[in-house]
This record gives C-alpha cells, sequence and structure tokens, in this order.
C-alpha cells in the first residue's frame, strides 16, 4: 500500500482500483471448499474484485441437493490426526464432517450456503464448469440461484482478464 | 349618309360571320353528338361486367350467409363489447407492458411437440373412464413401464422447475415488502457473460463537488489506514467529515443508521463488527450495505464510525 495514499485520510486506503482475483474452487469436501470462498468474501470485502470457477467437485458446493451436504474425509491426508486405516472405516467421514461443523458453529463460522449467499450479495461473480456439469450430468436448474453463468475454461479466461487467478 | 355599297358590304360581312357562327355551332352539336355516343357505347359495353361483378358479390354473400359467417361477425362484435366494458386503459396497458413476454409464451406452448403432447393428454382425459383405477401395487407395477417412467421423468422436471421459479418469487416479495421496490434477490442471468476486459457495473454515489479535505496528510487523529487512534474522540459531525471525505454523498439517513449500529456493537463486545455481523444487527441484506457503502463496506464503515479495523476472515 503506497505510504502516502494510506496517511490520507479521506483516501480511500485499500487497494488498486482495477485488481482483481479469480479463484477456481475444485474440491468439494468440507475442509477443500472454504479457502477459495473465504479468500473470495475478503477480497470484496477489501474492495478487491473476485470470482469463483467451481469445477469438478467443486461444484457440489453450488448444487442446490449438495451443498448442505458437504463432508470431509480425512483418509489420505498426511495432515489428519486419525491415522488413514482408521479414517477409511464405515462412520468415519460422517463423524469427522460432524465434528468439523460443530466447530464451525461455535466458531460462528458460516455454512457454505451461507457463504454463496454473501458472496452474491457481496458482488463477487460465481461461475460454473460447463465440462463439469456435463460429466455429473447436472443442468443450470440443480444450481443455487446465486450463480451468475455456467462457462467453459475460455470463457473464464476471457471474464477474468487482467484477473490474478488462484486454484485451490 | 351610307352608300350601297357599304351597306351590301357590312351584309356580306354579316354573312360571314353568320355562316362560320353556323359552323362553329354545328361542330359543337356533333362534338355532342359524339361524346354522347362514346357514352352509350361505354355503357352498352360495361353494363354485362357490372351485372356479372354485383351477381358474383350477391352469390357471394348469400354463401357466407348459408355458413353463418356474418352470424360469427356479429357474434364477435358482441364479444369485442363485453371485453371494452370489462377492461380499462390500464389493463390495456399492463398487457402492453408485458405482451413480449406473453408473445413468448404463447410460442412456447404452440410448439408441434407441446401441442401433439397436450392433445395426447386430452384424449386420455377424453377416454377416463376407460381408465382401470390403480392403488399402491398398480402404482409400482405401472411404474415398471417406460412410458410411465418417462412421464413422471417430465412432471419431476415440471414440479422442479414451478417450484424453484416459485421460491425465487417468494424471495423477491420478500425483499420488496421489507425493502420497497428497488431492494431483490440476486437472479440468475442465464446467457454467459462473455464481456472481454469488463468490469461489472459498481454503484457509484451521485457526484457532488467533494469539500475540501478536512485533515492533512500525517494528521495525528488517524492511523496509516485512515482509522480513527482514539474512537473516544468521535463525534457525530466528525463521522459525517470522514463521510464526505471518502466521497460518501449523499450521507442519509441509511448510512448514519448503519454507522451507529456498528459503534454500539463495537461498544458492546469489544470488537469491529465485519460486514456479516453488520449485516447481522441492522437487518439488512449483505448487498444493500454493498450498495450504501461501494468498495469494502466493513472497513468503510469502522473508519466512519471510528472504531477499529475489523478483524478475521469472515
Amino acid at each position: 500500500m503506497h505510504p502516502s495514499v494510506a496517511q490520507t485520510p479521506g483516501a480511500q486506503a485499500h487497494v488498486a482500483e482495477d485488481r482483481h482475483i479469480a479463484l477456481i474452487c475444485a474440491k468439494g469436501g468440507l475442509d477443500e471448499c472454504y479457502p477459495a470462498l473465504i479468500l473470495a468474501n475478503a477480497a470484496r470485502a477489501s474492495g478487491i474484485e473476485a470470482s469463483i470457477f467451481f469445477t469438478f467437485f467443486g461444484l457440489d458446493v453450488i448444487t442446490e441437493s449438495k451443498v448442505d451436504h458437504l463432508h470431509v474425509n480425512l483418509a489420505g491426508n498426511p495432515s489428519s490426526p486419525v491415522p488413514t486405516v482408521v479414517a477409511g472405516l464405515p462412520g468415519m467421514e460422517r463423524l469427522a464432517s460432524t465434528l468439523m461443523l460443530q466447530r464451525m458453529k461455535q466458531l460462528d463460522l458460516p455454512s457454505a450456503r451461507e457463504m454463496i449467499t454473501m458472496l452474491s450479495g457481496a458482488g463477487c461473480k460465481l461461475y460454473a464448469c460447463e465440462l463439469a456439469m456435463k460429466m455429473f450430468g447436472l443442468t443450470e436448474t440443480d444450481l443455487l440461484p446465486e450463480v451468475d453463468g455456467v462457462l467453459t475454461a475460455e470463457d473464464f479466461y476471457e471474464v477474468t482478464v487482467g484477473a490474478q487467478i488462484v486454484f485451490t | 349618309m351610307n352608300a350601297p355599297s357599304d351597306v351590301s358590304a357590312r351584309l356580306d360581312r354579316v354573312e360571314t360571320q353568320l355562316g362560320e357562327l353556323l359552323a362553329v355551332t354545328r361542330g359543337l352539336a356533333d362534338q355532342q353528338a359524339a361524346a354522347r355516343r362514346t357514352r352509350d357505347e361505354l355503357l352498352a359495353d360495361a353494363m354485362p361486367v357490372l351485372t356479372g361483378l354485383s351477381d358474383a358479390a350477391v352469390q357471394r354473400f348469400a354463401d357466407l350467409e348459408a355458413r353463418g359467417v356474418p352470424d360469427l361477425g356479429r357474434a364477435g362484435l358482441r364479444v369485442a363489447e363485453r371485453v371494452a366494458q370489462g377492461t380499462s386503459v390500464e389493463d390495456v396497458d399492463a398487457l402492453a407492458d408485458s405482451v413480449v413476454a406473453i408473445l413468448d409464451t404463447v410460442r412456447a406452448l404452440t410448439q408441434p411437440e407441446v401441442l401433439a403432447l397436450a392433445q395426447e393428454a386430452g384424449h386420455v382425459i377424453e377416454e377416463a373412464d376407460e381408465a382401470a383405477p390403480a392403488g399402491v401395487v398398480g402404482l409400482v407395477r405401472a411404474s415398471r413401464d417406460v412410458n410411465v417412467q418417462k412421464g413422471l421423468g417430465i412432471l419431476v422436471a415440471v414440479l422442479r422447475h414451478v417450484g424453484r421459479a416459485s421460491r425465487v418469487l417468494d424471495k423477491k416479495a420478500q425483499a420488496v415488502h421489507r425493502d420497497g421496490p428497488s431492494a431483490g434477490p440476486p437472479t440468475r442471468r442465464t446467457a454467459p457473460p462473455l464481456q472481454v476486459g469488463a468490469r461489472p457495473a459498481r454503484p457509484t454515489p451521485p457526484q457532488a463537488a467533494p469539500p475540501a479535505a478536512f485533515a492533512e496528510v500525517g494528521d495525528p487523529r488517524f492511523d496509516r489506514q485512515g482509522f480513527l487512534v482514539d474512537p473516544q474522540g468521535w463525534t457525530e459531525a466528525l463521522a459525517e467529515a470522514i463521510a464526505h471525505d471518502l466521497h460518501l454523498n449523499p450521507y442519509t439517513e441509511a448510512h448514519r443508521a448503519v454507522v451507529a449500529a456498528a459503534r454500539a456493537d463495537w461498544q458492546d463486545r469489544g470488537q469491529s463488527p465485519n460486514v456479516r455481523r453488520l449485516s447481522a444487527v441492522t437487518a439488512l441484506e449483505v448487498q444493500d450495505l454493498y450498495a450504501l457503502f461501494p468498495k469494502a463496506p466493513g472497513r468503510t464503515v469502522a473508519r466512519i464510525a471510528g472504531i477499529p479495523k475489523p478483524a478475521g476472515c469472515i
């Protein structure tokens, strides 16, 4: 941040006018989708333009029937507090998801659905990947109403000219 | 005294003139006769044609009368009269506003496939008394038929679309009820946004002439990011000055209410509210906050309210 801009009380002491962050959300785990959502929200709260491109399992976050049922699976995750052989047992995925949701509630973190609503209200653009929709047999009516459009990868590049693209 | 030769010369002249007059008169009479002859001939030629035409017209009308078309015309006039009595100018205006949507709907409904399906459905309902009643077992048996499965799929798709449209309308109605006609939840845009390099329009405040800056660079009241160092030194006037300096014109009651709520929440909880918390304490939607305070509402409100910058990621 330029010091003269920051010190002037009347300045919009945030960021350059034309900064744009484009995030790609490719994973649908409860723990895996939040980075994109939180980064986009923080960008908007800082006055930076933001868009999110949901692809492959990231589509779960914007699918009406799946957004309230995101799971976390700790199997195969080297950072997991639980060894893989235990994390893979039946019921462990549901247990881990329940615990994570409880923790999120204690911290008053918004649910994925609420994040999508907030992001849309904040002016973040939300796009679905056309190829992934075909792979999963989804149509626009299966998506949340906040989604702004279905794009191919080329379309995504067109709408994010000049943006910093972040893959999560 | 006139000589006889003068008189005879004059008489000769008169005679000549009379002769010319006679010739002219004769010529006129001939012309009249010729014109009358032409008219008569024309009439004589045209008469059969005119007779034929009028016969054909009478015949045609008699046919139509036999087929009931004039009766239909009269009935149509009566319907038009009743419609005119029952509708007002406002109704017609409203119709004009929606005429494109109506035409689209009519076009969609009169597609050949849709009409064929509707006809099939109509036939079945006509022959409804031939259909056997089906209980639960009958339903299960019927669902094994591929045609029934396809029909069920169509019904589910219709239900999904109608339910979804209804939920969107409910949300809009709630927003209108709470906030007035201009607010509303985000609606889906159906076309992909392929504007290269375009940026979405942001709500910009009206461009009133900004007042002169009320503080210099390096003013000790503010930190490097423009937040008030000592929140206790805040006043309403200072808030308004900061708002004007941030180009928030006009600074309305709505802005003041949000700033007051933010300051009150900071005093209660000891931490500045972020956008989500502001939305909760002011009962405004996130998009309304972004409309009031474009570009980083959480930070902007904190600066105006003289409270610290909100912390946290959400």
